[in-house]
């Protein structure tokens, strides 16, 4: 069950190792070498290294090329954890990295810069840097962190200041953003799904889950077919996949397909046949090798006929295009589908919120709506969902997210936003007796979870102060600043609520026709795997988030957000580490809400994960670059100011003249992730034309740049890094994705495999966007321009590549 | 679990709130012979164990999720495709007898699912800290057209009793369905011919 968030795990990872593949399926994997040295978890040191190896050892190896697949663990009480895992050319050994964040491509590329450095016997570089890693305390959203052998972790806002003195260049990681939508190419999930699913079996997918069948996808290739696992999952936002999830099944647990209760599994095409003896009953089987979907229900004419063609009409179109634009899409389904749900919450003055199913189920009478909501209501996913509306909403913390957005925007419930008001009202007078009711009420499981917070709570100020503290991290907002004049508009409007967990700020009023113009996808999280619910456990709801702010603080929290919603004012300054950018980029961020403008009063309460402030901000800012499109990417700091140009700076460098054009067309992408890309493009590229195009303060801010170069040492993305004096800031912006793709670079991954082709294509989309800029004659070689302006065509280029 | 070696297939779901003692009571009843533990990995745990009733074989699959706990209620995807479940509380501890009504509401909702529930009592090894009367209890599982049986898994009382006169009535059910030719029934069959059992007595 799931999807549970991932509670506050202090460390960024637990464990690092490597196993060794069995010879056959009887043996276990020897593990081969660890970090720390000292780990004795003798339960999963027995059990774990299974999972890297999840396919028939005993034939022939999936792949002749480097592979990169994430497995998923649930413990006793829920949680999840994720083992992210490089398979070795040939699979004769597996490095895997085992933590709680769903931060896929930083582990992907973090396990590329290992691997590079265990190739060539540099193990002591290699503990070194996983040291650091693991002394890092774990960075909010886009902050960044810098490791001290020169890598850096760092949240796209915020980008590190050079360091002159090094001789390294600085890689520079960027904590996923769990408040944006995945994107394309930047999450390297989705991009996988879309490239190895037909739209219209992404739509089946899509409809199987929603009625919580049970789920099995075969692929014959490792990365593809965990990819897939968690970008379907994703799609679900802001709802969660609640039940069974296991990515990829490895051989000595095939029996589990054989559960009687919801799951969603993925098994290696040459597992396959044997599941398919065990006697299957009402399973959905997707294979994606051969894209055929086989399901023994109608669960597509289940769903709204409008929204059925909605998403067939769509799909085709935004698929080929790089950016958010899926992730709306799907997001603007779930908003048609559930959005409802506003209007059948009941206030009474001093009472707890309520969700009354009854006036849920009254909607739309005789409507094919009316019909899926008959069978909605008894979904796990959706009675999870109406759960933690209920508890944001009666903590007073109030909140706003993509999801409440873009059920605004489309105008998918009927309700005035006057009872968000009058509740924000009565929770204002009566915050504090509601929250004792809350957790009079809530379960053991619940208390929990408020203690978790408490205690993470203390952990996400310590990062606060240690954001606050990083002079980069403030340079980059008032870099920012100044360049979000013209762009702002634009860039608010794509980036939907870019919404960092930190963030104390009310939501500002959207433009409506800037609402209109973002496409209604959102899946909301960086980082697919975890489906936009893990993603927003980690920070949101279950992890660090501001919620869990919230409850540690509750009723501080609660005044200071009322005060906040009532003055509108949107700081709360203090308790996030992206209130400093929020500051510079204020007026940008109130453009970027979509929320309609409630003069002076509060709607929902943005909640202070959900604040979206933090981003959008920064994207007005004209830092497109810094805000890395997509949270989930590493990006590079500018730290790397080592010019090595050739390699890598070539594929991270964009040309910024696509930037322009991605920009141009913001509309159609809408996807804010391209807009932001865009804009670090021109920035980098300090093209004119295409800065002109959307935002003139593009050009202005050549910090963007820097460093496009991936986190890692390898040298492939130093080379990016290069960007000389550029600030980090817009380097950030280089998506993890790009470093996912950079795998191929990797010494081992010569990106035989077509799915690694495609990683690397997206790497170097990536980088055009980037920060690439400075460099540009040397990126010019990568060839990739502007993900966004090439980006159908590429895409499409990239489809086939795949496919073939 | 190939085809071959039972007569009949059963998947049982374990319900109830943390801490009542489902898990140890399924390990009791398989004795750990089936898969240790794998819940602790992928989040779900099953255990497999095959008795002989009036000379068929019958093997019960019964599983476990972890976190379900987190659940208010359980929805009607999360059972809809088991034969019978299993809702557990704690006779020690009245709070979980109290949330009773609320696991099964949902499954009330799906009676035509015709899915066997089962009450148990576990923990009556602690008579000397009941909080919930044996009287109490089958009256309310009376009431819900339930049957009712009391367990210690620590002592291993009834454990054995409870999976046999499961499989018992699973066994009933499935020839009901079979005779009648339901095509709706939940149960497995397997494409065996079912033959008639005299009796399945237990005690």
């Amino acid at each position: 069950m799931g999807s549970r968030a991932e509670g506050g795990s202090p460390a960024v990872f637990d464990w690092f190792f490597e196993a060794a593949c069995p010879a056959s399926l009887q043996e276990d994997p020897p593990i081969l070498r660890q970090f720390p040295p000292d780990f004795r978890d003798q339960e999963a040191m027995q059990m774990v290294p299974k999972f890297c190896f999840p396919f028939d050892v005993e034939r022939e190896p999936p792949s002749s090329a480097v592979q990169h697949f994430t497995f998923a663990l649930t413990d006793l009480t829920g949680t999840r954890r994720f083992g992210f895992c490089r398979l070795r050319a040939g699979a004769r050994s597996c490095l895997c990295i085992l933590s709680h964040l769903p931060w896929f491509e930083v582990f992907y590329k973090l396990l590329n810069t290992v691997g590079d450095l265990l190739a060539q016997d540099q193990v002591p570089e290699a503990e070194e840097l996983l040291l650091n890693l693991q002394q890092q305390p774990l960075p909010g959203p886009q902050a960044s962190v810098e490791l001290g052998s020169g890598v850096t972790i760092s949240s796209a806002h915020s980008i590190p200041p050079p360091a002159p003195g090094k001789s390294r260049p600085l890689s520079c990681f960027v904590a996923p953003d769990p408040g944006r939508l995945p994107s394309i190419p930047e999450n390297r999930n989705l991009t996988e799904l879309v490239v190895a699913v037909t739209d219209e079996n992404i739509v089946g997918l899509f409809a199987a889950l929603l009625a919580e069948r049970r789920v099995l996808l075969t692929a014959s290739k490792l990365s593809t077919l965990t990819s897939c696992v968690h970008a379907s999952c994703a799609l679900l936002y802001p709802m969660r996949w609640e039940h069974v999830l296991i990515p990829t099944l490895p051989p000595h647990l095939l029996d589990y397909c054989c559960a009687p209760m919801p799951y969603l599994i993925g098994v290696h095409s040459s597992l396959a046949e044997r599941v398919r003896e065990k006697g299957l009953e009402d399973v959905v089987m997707m294979n994606v090798d051969s894209n055929v979907l086989e399901t023994p229900f109608d669960d597509m004419q289940a769903l709204p006929p409008d929204v059925v063609s909605l998403l067939r009409l769509r799909l085709r179109k935004v698929a080929l295009a790089p950016g958010e634009g899926v992730s709306r899409l799907f997001l603007k389904a779930q908003a048609l589908l559930f959005g409802g749900y506003r209007d059948a919450l009941v206030c009474s003055p001093g009472q707890p919120v309520t969700f009354s199913e009854e006036a849920f189920l009254a909607q739309k009478p005789g409507a094919p709506l009316q019909a899926f909501h008959r069978r909605a209501v008894h979904l796990q996913l959706f009675k999870q969902f109406i759960e933690g509306r209920l508890e944001k909403l009666n903590t007073g913390e109030g909140f706003s997210d993509l999801f409440e957005e873009e059920i605004t925007c489309s105008g998918a419930f009927s309700g005035s936003l006057r009872s968000y008001q009058l509740w924000a009202e009565s929770l204002k007078k009566g915050g504090g007796a509601l929250l004792h009711s809350v957790k009079a009420k809530t379960q053991p499981a619940v208390r929990n979870m408020y203690r978790s917070a408490k205690s993470s709570l203390k952990g996400v100020q310590s990062l606060l102060m240690y954001k606050e503290g990083d002079p980069g991290l403030q340079r980059g907002g008032s870099l920012r600043t100044p360049s979000l004049t013209s762009r702002s508009d634009r860039l608010q409007q794509r980036l939907p609520v870019t919404q960092h967990f930190g963030q104390n700020r009310p939501l500002r009023p959207n433009r409506r026709l800037r609402l209109e113009e973002r496409p209604s996808e959102s899946l909301g999280e960086g980082t697919p795997p975890l489906s936009p619910e893990e993603a927003q456990d980690l920070w949101g709801e279950e992890g660090l988030d501001s919620s869990f702010l919230g409850s540690g603080e509750e009723l501080d929290l609660l005044s200071e957000i009322l005060d906040s919603l009532s003055t509108r004012t949107s700081r709360t300054g203090s308790l996030r580490p992206s209130q400093s950018l929020d500051c510079c980029h204020r007026g940008d961020l109130d453009s970027c809400l979509s929320l309609p403008n409630i003069p002076g009063e509060p709607r929902w309460q943005p909640e202070e994960e959900d604040m979206p402030e933090p981003q959008t901000q920064s994207l007005p800012a004209s830092l497109p670059s810094l805000q890395s499109p997509q949270p989930s990417d590493t990006t590079i700091s500018s730290r790397n100011l080592t010019p090595e140009p050739p390699s890598e700076a070539s594929q991270e460098i964009t040309s910024p003249s696509q930037s322009s054009t991605a920009s141009a067309e913001p509309s159609s992408r809408g996807s804010p992730k391209s807009s932001l890309t865009e804009p670090c493009h021109q920035s980098q590229c300090l093209s004119p034309p295409s800065a002109a195009a959307e935002d003139p303060i593009a050009p202005e801010s050549p910090c963007s740049q820097l460093s496009t170069a991936p986190t890692w040492p390898s040298p492939l993305e130093s080379p990016q890094l290069l960007a000389p004096t550029k600030l980090n800031l817009d380097t950030t912006r280089t998506s993890q994705t790009l470093d996912s793709f950079s795998d191929p670079g990797s010494t081992e991954n010569p990106g035989a495999q077509p799915s690694e082709g495609l990683l690397t294509e997206h790497t170097r989309l990536q980088p055009r966007k980037g920060p690439g800029a400075p460099r540009s004659p040397a990126t010019t070689a990568n060839n990739w321009q502007d993900p966004q302006a090439r980006s159908r065509p590429k895409v499409a280029e990239l489809k086939k590549c795949f496919e073939g | 679990m190939s085809m071959e070696d039972y007569d009949f297939l059963f998947k049982i779901v374990l319900i109830g709130n943390a801490g009542v003692g489902k898990t140890c009571l399924v390990r009791r009843f398989t004795q750990g012979l089936f898969p240790p533990g794998q819940g602790a990995t992928i989040g779900v745990d099953f255990m497999i164990k095959t008795v002989e009733i009036n000379g068929e074989k019958v093997k019960l699959q019964i599983w476990d999720t972890a976190g379900q706990e987190r659940f208010r209620s359980i929805t009607q995807s999360y059972y809809r495709s088991a034969n019978a479940l299993i809702l557990t509380y704690d006779i020690t501890c009245e709070e979980s007898f109290r949330c009773l009504p609320e696991w099964l509401r949902e499954i009330e909702q799906y009676a035509s699912n015709k899915v066997i529930t089962v009450l148990v009592g576990n923990k009556i090894d602690l008579a000397e800290r009941r909080e919930v009367s044996q009287q109490r209890a089958e009256e309310f599982s009376e009431a819900q057209d339930m049957y009712y049986l009391e367990t210690s898994a620590k002592e291993s009382d009834n454990v054995e009793k409870l999976f046999l006169d499961l499989a018992c009535r699973l066994i009933s059910e499935a020839r009901q369905n079979t005779l009648v030719n339901n095509v709706s029934s939940p149960l497995p069959g397997e494409g065996k011919s079912i033959s008639y059992l005299t009796c399945c007595n237990f005690n």
